[in-house]
């Protein structure tokens, strides 16, 4: 799917471990009204599937894209858009 | 254990694997669906098991505790041991006997168990190192301050900080086939310690491996034991069994627990399983019936022994075989590589084996219990 143009909110998840990224995605989330973006950008490989898994699963989320890219450190980035429900 | 305990290392969850605990614990799965579905550790020791991932305890906390299945003990398992620590955390707040199982899946693929599996009176002895979360088994044959090195597992520091701690200095690795489920840890351990690397000419198939081929017989201390090679041709072109003291024979994947090693990686299916045929019959079978057969896998938990090693009977190992004539024998073992697929990373395991593929995503490609046996019809 492609990457939403327009981005209402970001979230840093860089350095943070599973299961602190998305933890903090539903809190961010949680405080972004129906239809917002939210772009969560991380550095733990496990958030991909986990991101596909949770938004699969939950209803208050929907997994619009996910991207990875090389970080200015030189660690991978995934990269994670989720519109709230 | 204290009321503070909210941690358990992989050895000792290893040991409540095995049923040494007891309890009859619930093993809390909080992985996603996907992972949770691929691998797991199993053992007699665990009744319950549940997959409810950590994120459904993060979106609604009453919710996923209702699909937590009632037991008075809990080990939380997750991909590295901290979304584990986080729901465990959660089970305790809640009244819940809960232990996080320390570094998770990663401790678990990378666990080996040691188990003595020589008799005393023998004059040397044999250490098995079974990798539970993968099914392999891998040898270390000690005579006197020598040692030869068996099947090693790319985990070398388990090998050297054990050989270490017995003051022994290890004179060859051998690989007795060349490996299609795991990536073998025998190159790089042999060039680690100084000591020559064995597999067999048919096997290395003309890589440019820093190996030597597999001498008729390893002299270990002075001659104090014998190991014997046995060419066994069939699951590879190069298998190789190996006697020890006339008493023990590591089978590699030729002969194993419920089986015997498939016959169809080298796509040549048919002939292989006719030299399988004859290493059983006319190689193996010669042997005596009372040969303890120490294998290079097991299929299941189940397989181990209440002290957590599989050794087995030569004469009801090839009693269990699929068939004893020739002609049924080809048949059925074609018919059960048709029904049991050959997993697709495979090839790339092979490669990474002849030094040839790329190290990378190594972990993606060990994911996954062994699928070396055909399972015989008997078992």
């Amino acid at each position: 799917m492609p990457v939403p143009e327009t981005v209402d909110e970001v979230l840093d998840a860089s350095g943070l471990q599973c299961p602190l990224p998305l933890a903090k995605t539903a809190k961010a989330l949680n405080g972004l009204a129906a239809g917002s973006v939210l772009k969560v950008v991380a550095t733990d490989e496990g958030s991909v599937l986990d991101f596909q898994s949770w938004a699969q699963g939950s209803g208050k989320c929907e997994l619009l894209a996910q991207e990875k890219s090389a970080g200015d450190d030189g660690k991978t980035r995934y990269i994670h858009y989720l519109k709230r429900k | 254990m204290s009321a503070e305990t909210t941690v358990i290392g992989v050895p000792d969850f290893d040991r409540v694997l095995l049923g040494e605990g007891g309890t009859q614990a619930c093993l809390l799965d909080v992985r996603n669906p996907i992972d949770a579905l691929r691998w797991r550790p199993e053992g007699p020791g665990i009744e319950g098991y549940a997959n409810v991932p950590y994120f459904d305890f993060i979106d609604d906390e009453d919710e996923a505790f209702e699909r937590v299945p009632d037991a008075s003990l809990y080990y939380v398992l997750c991909a590295k041991g901290q979304s584990s620590d986080y729901v465990a955390g959660l089970l305790r707040d809640r009244g819940l006997h809960a232990l996080n199982i320390e570094h998770g899946m990663n401790g678990w693929a990378a666990y080996h168990r040691a188990v003595r599996v020589s008799d005393s009176s023998d004059g040397f002895t044999i250490y098995q190192f079974a990798r539970p979360a993968k099914g392999c088994l891998s040898y270390l044959v000690v005579a006197g301050k020598e040692a030869l090195l068996v099947d090693c597992s790319r985990y070398a520091d388990v090998y050297r900080a054990f050989a270490e701690q017995l003051g022994v200095r290890v004179v060859g690795v051998v690989d007795t086939h060349l490996h299609a489920d795991h990536v073998s840890g025998s190159a790089g351990i042999a060039k680690e310690l100084d000591a020559p690397y064995h597999l067999a000419d048919e096997d290395a198939q003309g890589s440019a491996l820093d190996r030597v081929a597999i001498p008729r017989s390893f002299e270990l201390e002075d001659v104090n034991v014998r190991v014997l090679s046995i060419p066994v041709p069939g699951h590879t072109l190069g298998s190789t069994a190996l006697s020890v003291g006339d008493r023990y024979l590591i089978s590699g994947d030729t002969l194993l627990p419920d089986g015997v090693g498939r016959p169809d990686l080298g796509n040549k299916a048919r002939e292989w399983t006719g030299l399988l045929y004859e290493s059983l019959h006319d190689v193996l079978a010669k042997l005596d019936p009372r040969t303890l057969v120490l294998p290079a896998h097991v299929a299941s938990s189940k397989q181990y022994d209440d002290k957590g090693a599989c050794v087995r009977q030569l004469g009801d190992l090839l009693s269990k075989q699929p068939a004893a004539d020739r002609e049924a024998f080809l048949e059925k073992v074609s018919s059960l590589v048709e029904s049991t697929s050959q997993p697709p990373e495979y090839a790339a395991i092979r490669k990474v084996n002849l030094g040839e593929g790329a190290a990378a995503k190594i972990e993606e490609l060990e994911i996954g219990v062994n699928r070396c046996a055909l399972v015989g019809a008997e078992s």
